[in-house]
């Protein structure tokens, strides 16, 4: 497989699982937001939000206060940030087109009709019915997956695209624990903007139902944790990713005897076992915190390694691409 | 019910279907009477789910120049083009020729220039072209063929008559919506198709995938054979991904191939490099390869052209066949037939005035007004002056340029062209108009020539307008070529 394919299948597998949590996470605050009273709690949100994306910066240089509706306005639909809603799908579709000639018609069709969906999206279409834009955002991008799954030959393009998915997962559901409430295995949360916060990181990830299953209605943080973090059957536990992650390295790596490619089996088996045999002790007395600042550190390490492998193989750069040729029917 | 064709208003000039008002003619009677039943918010209600067709495949094209990068679908009008099958081998045999004929003269040309030796076509002429890659003089390529894919765009006059208009020898696109227009249609109108005895259209793609590997080096068992494309921001990008897909062939841009030291070309894919046997190339000659042409590329492949003069690779279509489409070489085509096969042509010229040529740029200057004036480097409907519709400015626009660089233009006389009936929106239905039309046959050079069955029909759609360059406001049609006369 060409390795501009290859690297294309990886991020429409991130673009789109980074839409699907933004969607996700954006509907679950919005809605918890309307029940909280203090503009400064929620705030408090949304700037701790962004500062985990990396987008703080960015968004104060175009909106300037943190403010739910600029918020909104800056993950959904605004042109002038990457990683909104609309350019992340624009970015998937993109990629999409670039090999489409390596995708079943069925998941190009999808993908360009996601995008026109969205492409014609307002701020209007925001304020006048919120969830409705934000769930035909993450259920388009569940089904998208369902369209790739049942629908390509599960080979290495494939392998490439659910490798890019799982990065993008276990990295931003790592991200979903790191909150305050979460970090202190004692406490149990008593005010109400605690039990707010717990929820939302479950419902974020879409594991308040799966939570609920095996530990009861009660919000522990502790166990927050534990299952968001070392879970083996729920499939956005940053445990469950890394498993994924690593058995893809190795398919994808082969026979390979290149020191980039066995780099890459090393460093992702090494993630899957840390968290298959971790534990929550290990993880306190660490500090939350800490813990998953190194495991997002081994995550970065490992995209990077993996680029190496596989999409830079013969060591040339590739330029991007402003040049046209003019050709016309 | 009124059908749509009881209001349809013939204009002056050749009308394809209708001999006289309300008389279809043989070819399209059954066409006609089929259509009768559909009622106008039938059609509206059929061409909405066509748009919606081809929008939603992303079959799209780009226009330049627009810094949006608009992606537009190009349009297309439901009412097909057919054409009897005595007229057909007419056109089949006549664009045979007509390559047969610029496949010799550039094989001519980048070898022992007999033609220009002999003062059948002026050296200088040639010599000035910025296509003549003269680099490349004295290298014949594999099976003396260059022009493996062409397209031939022909017109007909006010009496019918066929004439060719331009030579796309390079890379012309626009098949792809001669596979897709006939897909929709079928879908659109499976009863249609029943009993109109229309040839197929759909082998194209395996013919040219046959052919290719035809150019594969010698002795090379199941070549790699890929297609090379400028890009996801080039017009035609559909069309690439779209045969890439049905001949089962990786498409590739630049920056995935690489030539090693050992002259051969190599894709790099996530295995490493593997090797490339033959390239249909869709980039210009200019971006092909910044060792040899344009610097700055970065679209195209450095070495490519090394690795190709060294046998290692296959391309088509062949290096440097601009020179044989120029709009000012095209004069000369007649002249080539005759000289090359001895015979006389079969399609004609459009009459055409080389500005280079000192009696010839006085009657254009002379009449800006009443001709075409076209640059002859340009292609799609850019760098033209249409004469009677031009300003008095943009008529001195153009006199300063020829003057300036005369060998650059060329005029022709206006042909009033043809047209056809095309469905378009009325007032409050859908209406039935003339529009003018023409007709690009493809042409696939292997063991021997093949054309696609009919071809693009493209349509002008603006109301009086003679462009139809999708660039321009331009649609398409589907092309029926029949297996009999009626």
């Amino acid at each position: 497989m060409l390795s501009r394919t290859a690297e294309s299948f990886f991020w429409i597998g991130r673009s789109v699982e980074r839409a699907e949590y933004t969607a996700r996470f954006v509907n679950v605050h919005f809605h918890l937001l309307t029940e909280i009273a203090t503009q400064e709690d929620q705030a408090n949100i949304w700037t701790r939000y962004l500062e985990d994306t990396g987008e703080l910066e960015a968004y104060t240089k175009i909106f300037g206060e943190v403010q739910t509706r600029p918020v909104m306005e800056f993950v959904t639909l605004c042109r002038d940030n990457p990683n909104s809603l609309t350019n992340l799908i624009a970015a998937a579709r993109n990629s999409a087109r670039g090999i489409q000639d390596q995708l079943s018609s069925e998941v190009w069709h999808f993908i360009n009709d996601f995008y026109l969906s969205l492409k014609e999206k307002t701020e209007f279409d925001l304020w006048s019915d919120t969830h409705h834009l934000l769930r035909h955002v993450r259920n388009t991008c569940y089904t998208l997956d369902g369209v790739v799954g049942s629908t390509m030959v599960h080979d290495e393009g494939w392998n490439f695209y659910r490798l890019g998915l799982n990065i993008e997962r276990g990295g931003r559901t790592a991200r979903l624990i790191d909150i305050p409430v979460l970090s202190d295995p004692t406490t149990e949360p008593r005010r109400i903007s605690e039990y707010h916060q717990c929820l939302a990181a479950l419902k974020s990830a879409s594991a308040f139902e799966a939570y609920r299953k095996f530990f009861s209605a009660q919000l522990v943080p502790k166990r927050i944790v534990q299952f968001l973090l070392f879970h083996d059957k729920f499939p956005r536990s940053v445990r469950f990713s890394t498993t994924q992650i690593s058995k893809i390295v190795e398919r994808l790596a082969g026979s390979s005897r290149r020191a980039e490619t066995r780099q890459a089996i090393r460093l992702s088996g090494a993630l899957a076992a840390d968290l298959e045999f971790g534990s929550l002790e290990e993880v306190y007395s660490t500090g939350l915190s800490p813990f998953l600042a190194q495991v997002l550190e081994q995550f970065d390490q490992l995209s990077n390694l993996i680029a190496l492998a596989f999409f830079r193989t013969s060591g040339y750069s590739t330029p991007s691409q402003s040049q046209t040729q003019t050709q016309t029917v | 019910m009124k059908s749509l064709f009881d209001r349809y208003q013939m204009k002056s000039g050749f009308d394809e279907m209708f001999e006289s008002s309300g008389v279809p003619r043989r070819h399209y009677r059954r066409l006609v009477e089929r259509l009768r039943n559909f009622s106008s918010k039938d059609l509206e209600l059929k061409r909405r789910q066509a748009d919606q067709a081809f929008l939603r495949q992303g079959i799209t094209f780009t226009v330049y120049g627009d810094l949006q990068q608009t992606e537009k679908i190009f349009p297309f009008d439901l009412m097909p083009r057919i054409i009897p099958d005595s007229e057909w081998r007419v056109i089949e045999e006549g664009i045979r020729q007509r390559v047969m004929a610029l496949n010799m003269f550039l094989v001519d040309l980048y070898g022992d220039q007999r033609i220009l030796n002999d003062h059948v076509v002026p050296r200088e002429l040639i010599e000035s072209s910025v296509h003549f890659q003269k680099d490349l003089v004295g290298f014949c390529p594999p099976k003396e063929v260059f022009i493996h894919v062409s397209g031939i765009d022909l017109v007909r006059n006010h009496e019918g008559l066929y004439y060719v208009l331009e030579d796309n020898l390079r890379t012309p696109s626009g098949v792809s919506y001669v596979l897709e227009n006939r897909l929709v249609m079928k879908q659109l109108f499976p009863n249609l198709f029943a009993d109109m005895q229309v040839r197929p259209v759909d082998q194209y793609p395996t013919q040219l995938l046959e052919n290719l590997k035809w150019l594969a080096p010698l002795g090379k068992e199941n070549p790699t054979v890929v297609l090379l494309t400028p890009g996801v921001f080039n017009s035609a990008y559909f069309e690439h991904c779209f045969l890439s897909l049905q001949m089962g062939i990786q498409m590739v841009e630049g920056r995935d191939l690489v030539v090693e030291s050992d002259d051969k070309v190599y894709m790099k894919t996530t295995q490493g490099l593997q090797q490339v046997d033959v390239i249909y190339r869709r980039v210009d000659d200019a971006f092909l390869d910044p060792e040899v042409f344009r610097k700055d590329s970065v679209l195209g492949v450095p070495g490519l052209v090394r690795a190709y003069r060294a046998g290692n690779v296959g391309l088509a279509n062949g290096i440097g066949n601009g020179i044989a489409d120029d709009k000012a070489v095209y004069t000369f085509v007649p002249k080539m037939i005759d000289y090359y096969l001895s015979e006389k042509p079969i399609l004609q010229n459009v009459p055409t005035y080389l500005c280079g040529n000192p009696d010839d740029r006085k009657y254009v200057l002379e009449h800006l007004g009443s001709l075409v004036v076209k640059a002859v480097a340009e292609s799609g409907g850019y760098g033209m002056l249409m004469g009677p519709s031009s300003t008095k400015a943009e008529q001195e626009e153009f006199r300063k340029k020829i003057e300036t660089d005369p060998r650059s233009y060329i005029a022709q006389p206006v042909v009033t062209l043809s047209h056809h009936p095309c469905i378009v929106d009325g007032e409050e239905n859908m209406r039935l108009v003339g529009r003018h039309i023409d007709l690009r046959p493809f042409v696939l050079w292997g063991e021997e020539i093949s054309l696609s069955l009919g071809g693009l029909t493209r349509v002008a759609l603006k109301e009086g307008s003679l462009v139809v360059n999708s660039s321009q406001g331009g649609g398409s049609k589907d092309t029926w070529v029949l297996y009999g006369d009626e």
